[in-house]
Order: structure tokens, then sequence, then C-alpha cells
């Protein structure tokens, strides 16, 4: 065992697989654990698969741009859409979604049907796809040029099996306390989250050198939640001033 | 199939915020190409795609008050 390839691939791959565990615990929070779980697992076949058939040079066989870019791009697409919806229920100009109520009125339209149904959320399917799907090859590039320049895969596959295991581990001790955030607040950081992710992955893809590499998605998501908070306090404000200028007008 | 239909869809119930994504994506793409891949490329593909946000909420805004 060569203990620090094993590191390096350790450190490596462990930073790929919380963002992996990121989108899917957002997945998981806000569309169940079925639809994140079918995603994420569909993703690791598919991943395994390649690795089976094409080998060492998958490192040459794929565009990562071309992939990084597409996922990007998918993630945007979800992830601003919710950050928007959550914006515009916070301040008041859509209704905060009853999820009681969505659940029962489902429910009924199953039991007309006369089927359980799947359970399983395309879009959320799709997000937790994407994400395990990318980092999962970033990881598996990293473990193949690491292992292979020291010539010691061995190490560098252990590294990244414990580095996925506390990870997994690290995501179900998390997962309860994040299901007592209320949901428009969850959708919101997801949305902030995603959004964060989707611009650090397209701007890859196009060939945008961003600071500190993957630490830039903290710099980016940051903004994203500063300037969503600051415009929620802006449009509620507006939304006030407004309603005040109307009693004024209704009682004069 | 039901992949592009979601995506059609997603143009169709929100075409500025596609739209936005569309430009700010372009500009970067337009910045990495003429030689500036770092700050000036990271800077107005973030602000660009958080003005897209801004520019389809003040579209809505204007919608409901209207009504």
């Amino acid at each position: 065992m060569n203990w620090y390839v094993a590191g390096a691939s350790f450190l490596g791959t462990a930073v790929e697989f919380v963002e992996a565990l990121t989108i899917v615990l957002a997945v998981l929070l806000t569309k169940g654990w079925k639809t994140a779980m079918t995603g994420a697992l569909l993703a690791v076949v598919v991943l395994v698969a390649l690795v089976l058939i094409v080998g060492y040079p998958l490192v040459h066989a794929v565009q990562l741009p071309v992939v990084q870019f597409i996922v990007g791009l998918l993630m945007l697409l979800f992830g601003m859409r919710w950050l928007r919806k959550a914006i515009l229920r916070y301040t008041g100009y859509k209704a905060v979604h009853d999820e009681g109520k969505a659940f029962a009125e489902e429910l009924e339209k199953q039991k007309g049907r006369g089927s359980k149904g799947s359970g399983i959320d395309g879009f959320g399917a799709l997000t937790a796809f994407n994400g395990v799907f990318l980092e999962g090859l970033e990881s598996v590039f990293i473990v193949i040029t690491v292992g292979l320049s020291a010539h010691s895969l061995v190490s560098a596959v252990w590294g990244s099996v414990v580095a996925l295991i506390l990870v997994v581990l690290a995501g179900v001790a998390f997962r309860s306390p994040l299901q007592a955030v209320p949901e428009n607040t969850l959708k919101f950081v997801v949305g902030v989250l995603l959004s964060s992710f989707g611009t650090f992955w397209a701007g890859e893809g196009l060939g945008v050198a961003w600071l500190d590499q993957d630490v830039s998605i903290l710099f980016v998501a940051g903004f994203f939640l500063v300037a969503s908070l600051l415009y929620v306090a802006w449009l509620r404000a507006g939304r006030r001033k407004l309603m005040m200028s109307e009693t004024q007008s209704v009682s004069s | 199939m039901k992949a592009i239909k979601v995506l059609v869809g997603l143009i169709y119930d929100d075409p500025w915020l596609v739209g936005g994504i569309v430009v700010a994506l372009l500009v970067a793409k337009v910045l990495t190409l003429s030689g500036h891949a770092h700050f000036a490329a990271m800077i107005p593909l973030v602000v660009l795609l958080f003005g897209s946000i801004m520019l389809s909420i003040s579209r809505e805004v204007a919608k409901k008050r209207r009504a």
C-alpha cells in the first residue's frame, strides 16, 4: 500500500463525493428518498459500466468539458427555477406551497386511477443522476491519474473507497436534522446550491478558469444567497409600500 | 422524449429566465474565447445569471400587480 497515493486519492475524491452528496441530499429532502436514490444509483450503474467497458482509456475517451457544460446547464435550469419560486413565495407574490394539501390531492388522484404510482419525480431523479454522474466521473479520473502516475492504482482505489464510505455516513447523519427545516427555506437553499453548482460546471465547460477551483462554488453560493436575500427584502418593502398606499386610497 | 418535453415546458413557462441563462453563457463563452478566462468571465457570468432571475421575477411581480 502506498499511503501517499491513498491519501492524495482520498482527499481528491472526498471533495467530489461531498459535492455529489450535497446534490443527492438536496433532492432527497425536497423530492423524497426514492427519487434521489433512483437517480444516484442509476448514475453509479452507468459509471461502473463505463469503467468496465472502456477501462483506463476513459480519461481520454470522455470529453469532460462537454459533460460539465450539459450537466451545468441542466442544474442551472432546475436550480434557478426553484430559487425564483422560493423568492416569490418569501415575498408573498406566490402562495406558500401546502405540502399536506398537495399530498391529500395526489392521494385522491392515485385512488381515482386505482394505482399506487411510482413516487419518483423525473426532474429530481435527473438532477441526482447528473450530480452523481459528473462527480463520480471526476473521481474516476482522479483515481486513474493519481494511481497510474505513481504506479499504485490499488492504493488510489482504496483511498477513494474510504472517502466514499465516510461521505455516505456523513450524509446519513445529516439527513434527519435537515428534514426539520421549513419547506420554502429548504427549497430556497437547494435553489441556491443547484444554481451555484450549475454556474460552476457550465462555466468550467465553457473554459472559465475559476479562482481556487472547486472552492469557487462557495463564493458563487455566497453571492447568490446574499443577493437573493437582499432582493427578497427589497421586494417585500415594495409590496408593503404598495399595500399601504392602496389602504390609504380606500380610506380616503 | 420526456426530458425534451420537460425542457420545452421550462422554456415555455419562463422564457425570460431561460433567455437570460443563454445570454449569460454566451457572454462567458465570448469572453473566454477572447482570452479573458479569469475574473473578466467569472463575474459577468455570475452577475448575469442572477440578473436573469431578477428579470423573470420582476415580470411576474408586474403581472401580479396589474391583475
